[in-house]
Protein backbone atom coordinates (compact mmCIF):
# COMPACT_ATOMS: atom_id res chain seq x y z
CA UNK A 1 0.00 0.00 0.00
CA UNK A 2 2.96 2.19 0.53
CA UNK A 3 4.97 1.50 -2.70
CA UNK A 4 1.51 2.54 -4.26
CA UNK A 5 1.09 5.61 -2.72
CA UNK A 6 4.40 6.75 -3.52
CA UNK A 7 4.52 6.11 -6.72
CA UNK A 8 0.97 8.09 -6.86
CA UNK A 9 2.31 10.75 -5.29
CA UNK A 10 5.35 10.26 -7.51
CA UNK A 11 2.69 10.39 -10.50
CA UNK A 12 1.04 13.48 -9.08
CA UNK A 13 4.66 15.55 -8.64
CA UNK A 14 5.71 15.14 -11.81
CA UNK A 15 2.86 14.82 -14.21
CA UNK A 16 5.36 16.78 -17.25
CA UNK A 17 7.32 13.57 -16.89
CA UNK A 18 3.99 11.54 -17.59
CA UNK A 19 2.95 13.64 -20.40
CA UNK A 20 6.47 13.20 -21.77
CA UNK A 21 5.56 9.67 -21.94
CA UNK A 22 2.22 9.41 -22.97
CA UNK A 23 3.11 11.75 -25.60
CA UNK A 24 6.03 9.40 -27.19
CA UNK A 25 3.27 6.51 -27.19
CA UNK A 26 1.13 9.08 -29.06
CA UNK A 27 -1.03 9.87 -26.71
CA UNK A 28 -1.88 13.63 -24.78
CA UNK A 29 -2.89 13.08 -21.28
CA UNK A 30 -3.16 15.80 -18.72
CA UNK A 31 -2.25 15.92 -15.81
CA UNK A 32 -4.57 14.59 -13.31
CA UNK A 33 -4.11 18.12 -10.66
CA UNK A 34 -2.16 21.35 -11.26
CA UNK A 35 1.67 21.08 -10.48
CA UNK A 36 2.71 21.58 -7.17
CA UNK A 37 -0.18 21.87 -5.73
CA UNK A 38 0.01 22.58 -2.02
CA UNK A 39 -2.76 19.98 -1.02
CA UNK A 40 -0.16 17.17 -2.48
CA UNK A 41 3.21 18.77 -1.10
CA UNK A 42 4.73 16.13 1.15
CA UNK A 43 5.03 19.48 3.53
CA UNK A 44 4.28 22.96 3.58
CA UNK A 45 6.73 25.69 2.04
CA UNK A 46 8.27 27.35 4.37
CA UNK A 47 6.94 30.56 3.44
CA UNK A 48 3.11 29.48 4.18
CA UNK A 49 4.20 28.40 7.66
CA UNK A 50 6.50 31.66 8.26
CA UNK A 51 3.82 33.71 7.22
CA UNK A 52 0.44 31.87 8.49
CA UNK A 53 2.03 30.29 11.59
CA UNK A 54 1.53 26.90 12.94
CA UNK A 55 4.30 24.45 11.01
CA UNK A 56 4.67 20.98 11.53
CA UNK A 57 6.58 19.34 13.78
CA UNK A 58 10.12 19.45 13.10
CA UNK A 59 9.86 22.08 10.58
CA UNK A 60 11.68 25.08 11.27
CA UNK A 61 12.20 28.91 9.61
CA UNK A 62 13.33 32.02 9.68
CA UNK A 63 11.59 35.46 8.49
CA UNK A 64 13.84 39.03 7.76
CA UNK A 65 11.86 41.37 7.00
CA UNK A 66 12.56 44.73 6.41
CA UNK A 67 11.04 47.91 5.34
CA UNK A 68 9.56 51.45 6.32
CA UNK A 69 9.47 51.99 9.43
CA UNK A 70 9.23 48.45 10.60
CA UNK A 71 12.48 45.36 10.07
CA UNK A 72 11.52 42.00 11.57
CA UNK A 73 13.11 39.01 12.22
CA UNK A 74 11.34 36.29 13.25
CA UNK A 75 11.92 32.11 13.81
CA UNK A 76 9.55 29.65 14.22
CA UNK A 77 10.07 25.95 15.36
CA UNK A 78 7.45 23.35 14.74
CA UNK A 79 6.97 21.07 18.24
CA UNK A 80 3.83 19.26 17.11
CA UNK A 81 0.12 19.47 17.06
CA UNK A 82 1.10 22.41 14.89
CA UNK A 83 2.51 24.35 17.75
CA UNK A 84 5.24 26.32 18.02
CA UNK A 85 7.47 28.33 19.91
CA UNK A 86 8.24 31.64 18.36
CA UNK A 87 11.54 34.27 18.62
CA UNK A 88 10.77 37.51 17.16
CA UNK A 89 12.88 41.04 16.99
CA UNK A 90 11.10 43.72 15.59
CA UNK A 91 12.03 47.31 15.82
CA UNK A 92 10.98 50.74 14.17
CA UNK A 93 13.89 52.51 12.22
CA UNK A 94 16.52 51.53 15.05
CA UNK A 95 14.97 53.41 17.83
CA UNK A 96 11.93 51.42 19.15
CA UNK A 97 12.71 47.59 20.27
CA UNK A 98 10.61 44.96 20.86
CA UNK A 99 11.99 41.55 21.41
CA UNK A 100 9.59 38.89 22.21
CA UNK A 101 9.22 35.14 22.91
CA UNK A 102 5.67 33.20 22.25
CA UNK A 103 3.64 30.42 20.42
CA UNK A 104 2.02 29.70 17.52
CA UNK A 105 -0.44 27.56 17.13
CA UNK A 106 -2.43 26.26 13.60
CA UNK A 107 -6.77 26.40 14.40
CA UNK A 108 -7.93 25.46 10.96
CA UNK A 109 -5.04 24.41 8.30
CA UNK A 110 -6.90 23.09 5.57
CA UNK A 111 -4.93 22.87 1.90
CA UNK A 112 -6.37 26.39 1.00
CA UNK A 113 -6.50 28.19 4.41
CA UNK A 114 -4.39 28.34 7.41
CA UNK A 115 -5.76 30.32 10.65
CA UNK A 116 -3.09 30.56 13.40
CA UNK A 117 -3.20 32.55 17.00
CA UNK A 118 -0.24 33.65 18.48
CA UNK A 119 0.53 34.86 22.05
CA UNK A 120 3.82 36.77 22.63
CA UNK A 121 5.47 38.41 25.45
CA UNK A 122 7.85 40.88 25.57
CA UNK A 123 10.13 43.48 26.54
CA UNK A 124 9.67 47.32 24.86
CA UNK A 125 12.32 49.63 24.75
CA UNK A 126 12.53 53.00 23.01
CA UNK A 127 14.80 55.66 23.03
CA UNK A 128 15.07 58.99 22.34
CA UNK A 129 12.98 61.56 22.39
CA UNK A 130 10.28 59.69 23.95
CA UNK A 131 11.58 57.28 25.68
CA UNK A 132 9.67 54.22 26.17
CA UNK A 133 9.85 50.90 28.15
CA UNK A 134 8.29 48.06 29.86
CA UNK A 135 7.04 44.49 29.18
CA UNK A 136 4.87 44.11 26.12
CA UNK A 137 2.32 41.58 24.97
CA UNK A 138 0.57 40.70 22.33
CA UNK A 139 -2.69 38.52 20.80
CA UNK A 140 -2.09 37.96 16.52
CA UNK A 141 -4.26 36.37 14.12
CA UNK A 142 -2.30 35.19 11.11
CA UNK A 143 -4.75 34.11 7.85
CA UNK A 144 -3.30 32.74 4.67
CA UNK A 145 -4.94 30.93 1.55
CA UNK A 146 -1.83 29.30 0.07
CA UNK A 147 -2.20 28.63 -3.65
CA UNK A 148 0.14 27.04 -6.24
CA UNK A 149 2.94 29.46 -5.68
CA UNK A 150 1.68 32.34 -3.83
CA UNK A 151 0.37 32.95 -0.53
CA UNK A 152 -1.87 35.98 0.14
CA UNK A 153 -1.88 36.72 4.08
CA UNK A 154 -3.27 39.11 6.38
CA UNK A 155 -2.02 39.59 10.10
CA UNK A 156 -4.08 41.53 12.64
CA UNK A 157 -3.02 41.58 16.11
CA UNK A 158 -3.53 43.79 19.32
CA UNK A 159 -0.34 44.67 21.20
CA UNK A 160 0.06 45.90 24.42
CA UNK A 161 2.83 47.36 26.60
CA UNK A 162 3.08 48.49 30.05
CA UNK A 163 4.99 51.66 31.20
CA UNK A 164 5.93 51.84 34.66
CA UNK A 165 6.83 55.40 36.18
CA UNK A 166 7.70 56.88 39.41
CA UNK A 167 6.89 59.50 41.53
CA UNK A 168 9.01 60.61 44.35
CA UNK A 169 7.36 63.54 46.76
CA UNK A 170 10.27 65.09 48.94
CA UNK A 171 8.73 66.21 52.10
CA UNK A 172 10.27 67.39 55.44
CA UNK A 173 9.31 64.16 56.61
CA UNK A 174 11.05 61.85 54.06
CA UNK A 175 10.76 60.76 50.68
CA UNK A 176 7.07 59.21 49.50
CA UNK A 177 7.77 56.74 46.25
CA UNK A 178 4.92 55.69 44.50
CA UNK A 179 4.68 53.98 41.12
CA UNK A 180 2.18 54.05 38.07
CA UNK A 181 1.74 52.49 34.90
CA UNK A 182 0.62 53.77 31.45
CA UNK A 183 -1.17 51.23 29.38
CA UNK A 184 0.27 51.72 25.67
CA UNK A 185 -2.02 49.85 23.06
CA UNK A 186 -0.78 49.19 19.26
CA UNK A 187 -3.39 47.62 17.42
CA UNK A 188 -1.89 46.12 14.47
CA UNK A 189 -2.38 44.74 10.80
CA UNK A 190 -0.54 43.60 7.60
CA UNK A 191 -1.77 42.85 4.63
CA UNK A 192 0.79 41.39 2.15
CA UNK A 193 1.63 38.38 -0.70
CA UNK A 194 4.31 35.36 0.06
CA UNK A 195 5.83 34.16 -2.82
CA UNK A 196 7.26 30.11 -2.27
CA UNK A 197 10.56 29.70 -4.90
CA UNK A 198 11.47 26.54 -3.04
CA UNK A 199 10.04 24.38 0.18
CA UNK A 200 12.88 25.66 2.11
CA UNK A 201 12.53 29.71 0.43
CA UNK A 202 10.47 32.29 -0.07
CA UNK A 203 10.02 36.11 -0.22
CA UNK A 204 6.68 38.27 0.81
CA UNK A 205 5.97 41.93 0.29
CA UNK A 206 3.30 43.40 2.22
CA UNK A 207 1.98 46.77 3.93
CA UNK A 208 2.03 47.27 7.44
CA UNK A 209 -0.36 49.67 9.40
CA UNK A 210 0.65 49.89 13.41
CA UNK A 211 -0.80 52.64 15.13
CA UNK A 212 0.94 53.55 18.25
CA UNK A 213 -0.31 54.40 20.97
CA UNK A 214 -3.32 54.60 19.82
CA UNK A 215 -5.76 56.15 19.71
CA UNK A 216 -3.90 59.39 20.74
CA UNK A 217 -1.30 59.43 18.03
CA UNK A 218 -1.13 59.46 14.19
CA UNK A 219 -0.51 56.05 12.69
CA UNK A 220 2.18 55.57 10.00
CA UNK A 221 1.50 53.05 7.18
CA UNK A 222 4.42 50.89 6.11
CA UNK A 223 5.71 48.60 3.80
CA UNK A 224 8.70 45.88 4.04
CA UNK A 225 9.77 42.61 1.41
CA UNK A 226 10.77 39.60 3.45
CA UNK A 227 12.98 36.54 2.97
CA UNK A 228 11.78 33.71 4.58
CA UNK A 229 14.16 30.25 4.67
CA UNK A 230 14.04 27.24 6.86
CA UNK A 231 14.20 23.57 7.06
CA UNK A 232 12.92 20.25 8.36
CA UNK A 233 10.49 20.17 5.76
CA UNK B 1 29.19 28.70 33.41
CA UNK B 2 27.52 28.77 30.41
CA UNK B 3 24.23 29.65 31.88
CA UNK B 4 26.47 32.55 33.48
CA UNK B 5 27.59 33.98 30.20
CA UNK B 6 24.05 33.64 28.73
CA UNK B 7 22.21 35.34 31.28
CA UNK B 8 24.52 38.32 32.37
CA UNK B 9 24.56 39.81 28.89
CA UNK B 10 20.69 40.12 29.26
CA UNK B 11 21.09 40.89 33.19
CA UNK B 12 23.50 43.86 32.37
CA UNK B 13 20.96 45.12 29.66
CA UNK B 14 17.69 45.20 31.51
CA UNK B 15 19.81 46.79 33.84
CA UNK B 16 21.75 49.65 32.24
CA UNK B 17 17.71 50.00 30.34
CA UNK B 18 15.73 49.65 33.93
CA UNK B 19 11.99 50.13 33.39
CA UNK B 20 10.73 53.32 34.85
CA UNK B 21 9.63 55.54 32.04
CA UNK B 22 9.05 58.92 33.72
CA UNK B 23 10.96 59.43 36.94
CA UNK B 24 9.28 62.69 38.70
CA UNK B 25 10.72 64.28 41.53
CA UNK B 26 8.49 66.66 43.64
CA UNK B 27 9.01 68.72 46.50
CA UNK B 28 6.55 69.50 49.06
CA UNK B 29 6.37 73.21 49.95
CA UNK B 30 3.74 74.94 52.21
CA UNK B 31 3.43 78.39 51.11
CA UNK B 32 1.65 80.79 53.73
CA UNK B 33 1.61 84.47 53.90
CA UNK B 34 -0.03 87.64 53.74
CA UNK B 35 -1.57 89.67 50.78
CA UNK B 36 -1.93 93.23 50.91
CA UNK B 37 -4.29 94.91 48.53
CA UNK B 38 -6.61 97.33 48.63
CA UNK B 39 -9.53 95.33 46.89
CA UNK B 40 -11.36 92.65 48.11
CA UNK B 41 -12.70 89.27 45.89
CA UNK B 42 -10.85 86.09 44.86
CA UNK B 43 -7.46 86.13 45.17
CA UNK B 44 -5.75 83.66 42.15
CA UNK B 45 -2.08 82.50 42.87
CA UNK B 46 -0.32 81.08 40.55
CA UNK B 47 3.01 79.11 40.86
CA UNK B 48 6.19 79.42 38.74
CA UNK B 49 9.48 78.30 38.51
CA UNK B 50 11.78 81.35 38.01
CA UNK B 51 13.65 79.72 35.42
CA UNK B 52 11.98 76.63 33.54
CA UNK B 53 14.50 75.63 30.94
CA UNK B 54 17.74 76.50 28.93
CA UNK B 55 20.26 78.24 30.21
CA UNK B 56 22.51 81.77 30.32
CA UNK B 57 21.43 83.94 27.74
CA UNK B 58 18.95 80.96 26.18
CA UNK B 59 17.31 80.48 29.93
CA UNK B 60 13.37 80.67 29.39
CA UNK B 61 11.79 82.54 32.47
CA UNK B 62 8.86 81.67 34.51
CA UNK B 63 6.98 78.44 33.80
CA UNK B 64 3.54 77.73 35.96
CA UNK B 65 3.21 74.36 37.31
CA UNK B 66 0.29 74.94 39.86
CA UNK B 67 -2.44 77.71 40.24
CA UNK B 68 -4.84 78.05 43.07
CA UNK B 69 -7.76 80.08 44.05
CA UNK B 70 -8.82 81.46 47.43
CA UNK B 71 -11.75 83.15 48.55
CA UNK B 72 -10.54 86.52 49.35
CA UNK B 73 -13.66 88.38 50.74
CA UNK B 74 -11.92 89.79 54.05
CA UNK B 75 -8.68 92.18 54.73
CA UNK B 76 -6.82 91.16 56.00
CA UNK B 77 -6.15 88.99 52.89
CA UNK B 78 -4.16 85.81 53.75
CA UNK B 79 -3.49 81.95 52.21
CA UNK B 80 -1.83 78.88 53.50
CA UNK B 81 -0.85 76.49 50.37
CA UNK B 82 0.43 73.38 49.98
CA UNK B 83 2.26 72.80 46.71
CA UNK B 84 4.22 69.90 44.84
CA UNK B 85 6.93 71.49 42.90
CA UNK B 86 8.41 69.78 40.28
CA UNK B 87 12.50 69.82 40.58
CA UNK B 88 13.50 68.37 37.11
CA UNK B 89 11.32 71.63 35.41
CA UNK B 90 13.20 74.41 36.60
CA UNK B 91 14.61 76.28 39.41
CA UNK B 92 13.90 78.97 41.64
CA UNK B 93 10.34 79.94 42.78
CA UNK B 94 8.38 82.83 41.96
CA UNK B 95 4.38 83.72 43.43
CA UNK B 96 2.13 85.68 41.20
CA UNK B 97 -1.31 86.97 42.25
CA UNK B 98 -4.57 89.10 41.31
CA UNK B 99 -7.67 89.67 42.70
CA UNK B 100 -11.11 88.94 40.61
CA UNK B 101 -12.79 92.18 41.60
CA UNK B 102 -16.24 91.53 39.38
CA UNK B 103 -15.99 87.52 39.38
CA UNK B 104 -15.20 87.38 35.37
CA UNK B 105 -12.35 85.31 35.78
CA UNK B 106 -10.41 86.95 33.83
CA UNK B 107 -7.72 89.64 35.04
CA UNK B 108 -8.98 93.18 33.64
CA UNK B 109 -11.06 93.54 30.03
CA UNK B 110 -12.01 96.36 28.23
CA UNK B 111 -14.54 98.21 30.00
CA UNK B 112 -14.27 96.54 33.23
CA UNK B 113 -12.33 98.09 36.36
CA UNK B 114 -8.21 97.06 36.23
CA UNK B 115 -7.72 94.76 39.11
CA UNK B 116 -4.74 94.45 41.70
CA UNK B 117 -1.68 91.85 40.70
CA UNK B 118 2.09 91.39 42.26
CA UNK B 119 4.43 89.39 42.32
CA UNK B 120 7.07 87.70 44.81
CA UNK B 121 10.04 85.79 44.08
CA UNK B 122 11.03 83.37 47.10
CA UNK B 123 14.67 84.04 48.01
CA UNK B 124 14.51 81.33 51.00
CA UNK B 125 14.07 78.17 48.31
CA UNK B 126 14.31 75.51 48.75
CA UNK B 127 12.72 74.97 52.14
CA UNK B 128 10.13 73.11 52.74
CA UNK B 129 7.87 76.04 54.14
CA UNK B 130 8.40 79.90 52.82
CA UNK B 131 6.63 82.83 54.20
CA UNK B 132 5.43 85.08 51.41
CA UNK B 133 4.39 88.78 51.37
CA UNK B 134 2.59 89.23 48.19
CA UNK B 135 2.20 93.07 47.68
CA UNK B 136 -0.82 93.61 44.72
CA UNK B 137 -0.14 97.48 43.87
CA UNK B 138 0.68 97.26 40.40
CA UNK B 139 -3.02 96.93 38.05
CA UNK B 140 -3.67 94.67 35.12
CA UNK B 141 -0.29 93.28 35.38
CA UNK B 142 0.30 89.74 34.04
CA UNK B 143 3.30 87.86 34.88
CA UNK B 144 5.29 88.29 31.82
CA UNK B 145 5.63 91.98 32.76
CA UNK B 146 6.21 91.66 36.05
CA UNK B 147 9.08 89.12 35.87
CA UNK B 148 12.14 89.39 34.92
Amino acid sequence: MQVISAFALAALLSPQVDGAQSAANGTVLQPMVPALDPSLLPTDPVVLDQLAGGPAKGAWGVSVQGGYPWFTLRALVGVGARLAPLFELETALGRRFTTSLGLSLAWVNRPYFRLSGEVLLGWLLQEGEISRRGPSGELRLRMAIPTRRVVPYLVLGTRHALLPSRTRIERESGTDTSWSVRHEWTPWGTLGIGIRISQQLGIDMAADYGWVDAPSSVAIPGAHLGLHFGGGR
Amino acid sequence: MKRALLTSPALFLLAQQGCVNDDILLYEVRVHGSVSASETGTLHLEFHHEQSFGSGALAHPLGEFDRRTVSAAQTPLSFDETILYPQQKGQGLIIYGWIDTDGDGVLCAPGKPSEPSGLFRVSSFPAHGVEVRLILDKRCAAVESLFP
